[in-house]
């Protein structure tokens, strides 16, 4: 269903604020929580571009909703003043944007890596703020991205099988419902081989564990029929700089609900 | 944040504190080494390879590293127990010496046997080490005086070379210190007269070795919380900076450490290797782009 001003689309972040995103990535200088703010502050700017502004007017097309997960907390993410239902309209957000100089996207987000990666606690008040939007909007597509770089393992391996079960399962009801994707991306620092919207789950149990809380990726994402083939989870495995900026502008594909000129990305077992 | 890689423009600054105090005289677990002389040894080996892997890029020293070693014991030269320790160098009055000055300034090449107390014994026999900082282990602790000494010599450092990356503090120590006036909130602020200083790249880094004669029965490396072994253990960890991402990727990359997330840099009762390995990380700095030359992408600590 298209996003409309009485059918507005939610996009919500959970954002990985830790203190290991404080690391360079890629090979280069850059820190990966830079790299972060850089391309979801780009992917904002996008949306005001793309699907706010129409004709020089800004319609509610897009409600936003940002949360961090740092330092033990699960905090809100964005400059404005967090509303009691977690979401901003677009004429609340779209302008507010801090300008800075030497950054091509206005700053919606801004954070400093800190503390430890609490991101079941962030899961569970997305899940709240999705219940309660549902209610609103029943028939809005809602768009979750989970961004993370992975020492979020650690944290995974002191939750118990029931805790990381009903984790998977609260994702499963989401799932049940239509329009909505979640699109988990592990930014790594590692310099491994990306794994990119793969069929088929990782083998390692955490992996596995992020792909069974991620989504297909709705058909409408992938203009290239080559690419259609086989249904794709939207989740990504250490993913370098280039793949991070491909995947985000193909999520954007989800929320404008119209599809962009094909991407180049790379898909796990394919030729390039 | 953390991420400046250093230049002879903007060189870092790595201050050693050791503690020299008489009972760094006890035996290193069951080693039969002194605690004295496995601290030498780990600070010797540390300062060749940051010399070796950061200063000399092409055979020729270059001011990559400023350095500065204090040891603190009650019976020393400055009437407050607080001596500079590095090699022939008298102490600069700045408070640190840039490397074409204490490369060469070693008292002797040594060959050293630790015996038990190097895990790899081969490794251990064969070293021949260039020896800037001599055994020693006499009198009190003024471990607050100590930091007090590495906050001055930060400051200036960090007056001279405001963009670098921040300057590192290593505090090698065994026991509690003497001169807090049994108020360890002391030896917080003493600590804190280190960490507040900052570059642009980040707050000044403060890194705690803490060895004692519980041996490896106790043995605690970048915890994620300060440890409950003793208060001092705690109060030790607590003072201690958290190890920068970029430090504790290289960590767990070229040593295989696992370390958490948000851990202090803080190690008790670490054998030698991995009080070697606890130093190569505690002086990450990444030998950036020479005036003259092609950007060089070496890790100084993590060399072998």
């Amino acid at each position: 269903m298209k996003i409309t001003t009485s059918n507005p689309g939610l996009v919500l972040f959970l954002i990985d604020g830790s203190h290991s995103t404080g690391a360079t990535w890629g090979g280069g200088a850059e820190i990966l929580a830079d790299s972060i703010m850089k391309q979801t502050n780009q992917f904002i700017l996008d949306l005001v571009v793309n699907a706010v502004f129409d004709e020089g007017e800004l319609r509610d097309r897009i409600k936003l909703s940002a949360f961090i997960a740092q330092g033990g907390e699960v905090n809100w993410a964005l400059e404005v003043e967090q509303p009691s239902e977690s979401w901003l309209s677009s004429e609340q957000w779209a302008n507010s944007g801090r300008k800075a100089e030497g950054s091509k996207a206005p700053l919606w987000i801004e954070y400093s890596p800190v503390g430890k990666t609490p991101l079941f606690e962030g899961w569970s008040k997305v899940k709240q703020v999705i219940s309660n939007f549902k209610q609103q909007y029943a028939n809005s597509p809602i768009f979750l991205v989970t961004l993370t770089d992975g020492d979020f393992k650690e944290l995974l391996g002191s939750k118990t099988d029931a805790e990381k079960k009903q984790m998977v399962e609260i994702f499963d009801n989401l799932k049940a419902e239509n329009n909505f994707t979640h699109l988990v991306v592990h930014i790594s620092s590692d310099e491994q081989k990306p794994l990119v919207f793969p069929s088929e789950a990782p083998d390692d149990e955490f992996g596995r564990f992020l792909f069974d809380i991620s989504t297909w990726m709705p058909q409408m994402a992938f203009d290239n029929p080559q690419e259609t083939k086989q249904m794709r989870r939207a989740y990504v495995l250490n993913a370098d700089p280039g793949t991070l900026t491909k995947v985000l502008e193909l999520g954007s594909k989800v929320v404008y609900q119209n599809p962009m000129p094909e991407s180049n990305l790379v898909f796990e077992g394919e030729e390039e | 944040m953390y991420s400046k890689k250093i230049t002879r423009n903007q060189p870092a600054l790595i201050t050693v504190l050791l503690d020299v105090s008489n009972s760094m005289n006890s035996e290193w677990g069951s080693s039969g080494k002194s605690l004295a002389a496995g601290a030498m040894y780990a600070v010797n080996r540390t300062i060749r390879d940051l010399l070796f892997n950061a200063c000399i890029p092409e055979g020729e020293v270059l001011n990559y590293i400023n350095l500065a070693v204090y040891g603190y014991g009650t019976d020393d030269d400055d009437g407050n127990g607080i001596g500079w320790r590095l090699g022939s160098l008298s102490e600069p009055s700045t408070g640190y010496a840039l490397a074409e000055n204490w490369a060469s300034s070693q008292h002797r090449m040594e060959n050293l046997d630790l015996g038990r107390l190097a895990d790899n014994a081969q490794l251990a026999r064969s070293q021949k080490l260039p020896i800037w900082v001599d055994e020693e282990a006499v009198g009190w602790t003024p471990m607050c005086a100590g930091f007090e000494k590495a906050a001055s010599v930060v400051k200036t450092h960090i007056a001279n070379f405001p963009e670098a990356f921040p300057p590192i503090v290593i505090n090698i120590t065994d026991g509690q210190p003497t001169d807090h006036n049994g108020d360890y909130s002391n030896l917080q602020k003493a600590a804190l007269r280190i960490k507040q200083q900052e570059t642009s790249d980040g707050n000044a880094l403060l890194f705690n070795v803490h060895l004692d004669q519980d041996g490896e029965q106790y043995t605690i490396m970048f915890p994620d919380a300060p440890p409950q072994h003793s208060e001092y253990a705690h109060e030790l960890a607590k003072c201690s900076s958290i190890i920068p991402a970029e430090m504790t990727k290289q960590g767990r990359k070229e040593l295989k450490i696992n370390i958490p997330e948000s851990a202090y840099g803080y190690c008790l009762n670490a054998d030698f290797q991995s009080l070697v390995a606890f130093l190569k990380i505690g002086t990450t700095v990444v030998v950036g782009e020479d005036e003259d030359g092609e950007e060089q992408k070496i890790v100084a600590g993590m060399v072998d």
